[in-house]
């Protein structure tokens, strides 16, 4: 007697191949791909905790793996600050050398302590480095950021929080100082940005063209920077200033993992992989004609591409304070 | 009937758009971006079961399934955003 196997035509190639419905809904019990049941969608929930598990606990162990990669540079910084002033009427802030040797004992004693705060653990304050780079103040401010990947950002980021952008707008600041400084922080590599803005407190001369070139070219070829106090003699409250010191120079963060593009990848990822078992679904549910009882295909696939749109676009790792 | 799943959709769609629209809004406050990647997953959520007890099709198997996708939602926008 001949045996004919039940699987050589039409759908029922399928049941020889079983695994096809781990993507394909199935006729018979009229259930979702096993792929897209409840017990598969409970496992990515699983999986998904473990990866944020992961990310967390990964700089604790090995820091410097996991970071943000960014191209920060002070000329683009002073650019877009003094570009947002003029257009809202202010003057221009010209850069100084002892504003710009606080900000970069700012940034470094954020790196050295391991702390992201205008006021440090041990309580030193911003007016503390200010103050020990000999410039004395009648107004002073502070900005910072980090984790940003372009200096356009970092301005916006500051012009979009009404607190930053009072000082960007402040109209009594005349001079500015910034640092770009790369390091570690929290087990991430990242790149910090200070901001720091001041007003001498005699009405002596503020910063000169030359001097703010001579910084930027220090940026550029991490020389040592030299220059003029803006120290009052009216008001000899602090000893004779010592300015010199090399600035850091900007340069491209590249971590070996970068959080920024492992997020959205993997949020792509997870998103196209729903996606296409939907999209298989709502296919092969009408070429059989499965009558079923289930969730609106329509809107999951839906809500998917909606959170796709929502990180690609709204995920900014930078922060401001 | 065509009519009122057309406009279940219009609202899911709208809804969603504004969350999308929040999380551009407070890209650089995380706090408020999680916050509003939650509000957008139990939204959605909600809409299903009501969506789907307004066609009195609503059961365990059901909102479960909304539950677990808005579940999954909500942690890839918990990875993406606390980092």
């Amino acid at each position: 007697m001949m045996i004919t196997p039940t699987y050589n035509t039409g759908s029922h190639i399928i049941e020889k191949y079983q695994f096809l419905h781990h993507f394909l809904p199935h006729p018979d019990t009229k259930k979702r791909a096993k792929l897209l049941q409840h017990n598969a969608m409970a496992t990515y929930a699983l999986v998904l905790v473990l990866f944020i598990g992961v990310f967390r606990i990964t700089p604790r162990f090995a820091p410097g793996i996991l970071g943000y990669s960014s191209d920060i540079s002070v000329s683009d910084l002073l650019k877009s600050t003094n570009k947002y002033r003029n257009e809202n009427g202010l003057k221009t802030l010209r850069l100084n050398t002892a504003l710009t040797k606080a900000a970069e004992s700012k940034a470094r004693h954020m790196f050295a302590q391991n702390y992201w705060a205008h006021v440090a653990p041990d309580g030193t304050t911003p007016w503390d480095f200010i103050l020990e780079s000999k410039y004395d103040y009648s107004y002073a401010g502070e900005n910072l950021a980090k984790n940003f990947d372009s200096s356009n950002d970092v301005v916006k980021a500051w012009i979009n929080s009404p607190s930053h952008r009072e000082n960007l707008l402040g109209a009594n600041y005349d001079e500015i100082g910034f640092a770009v400084v790369n390091g570690i922080l929290d087990g991430y590599e990242t790149t910090l940005v200070v901001q720091m803005f001041g007003k001498p407190r005699a009405s002596i001369p503020i910063a000169s063209e030359e001097e703010e070139t001579k910084l930027l070219t220090a940026y550029e070829s991490k020389s040592v920077v030299e220059a003029p106090s803006t120290q009052s003699a009216n008001y000899p409250v602090l000893e004779k200033p010592s300015l010199s010191f090399v600035p850091s120079r900007s340069e491209e963060v590249l971590p070996a993992v970068d959080v920024t593009t492992a997020s959205k990848s993997i949020t792509l990822v997870v998103s196209a992989f729903l996606f296409i078992l939907l999209a298989l679904d709502v296919w092969y549910t009408k070429r059989k004609a499965i009558p079923r009882l289930s969730g609106n295909v329509f809107a999951h696939i839906t809500f998917l591409v909606m959170t796709v749109v929502g990180v690609w676009f709204a995920l900014t790792p930078g922060i401001v304070l | 009937m065509k009519l009122k799943e057309t406009l279940h959709i219009f609202i899911l769609v709208v809804g969603l758009s504004l969350v999308v629209f929040f999380m551009y809004f407070f890209r650089f406050n995380r706090d408020a971006q999680i916050f509003t990647g939650l509000f957008g997953c139990i939204y959605y959520t909600v809409w299903g079961i009501i969506h789907h007890a307004l066609k009195e099709r609503l059961s365990r198997t059901i909102v479960l399934e909304y539950v677990l996708l808005g579940l999954v939602v909500f942690l890839l926008l918990l990875m993406s955003f606390t980092f």
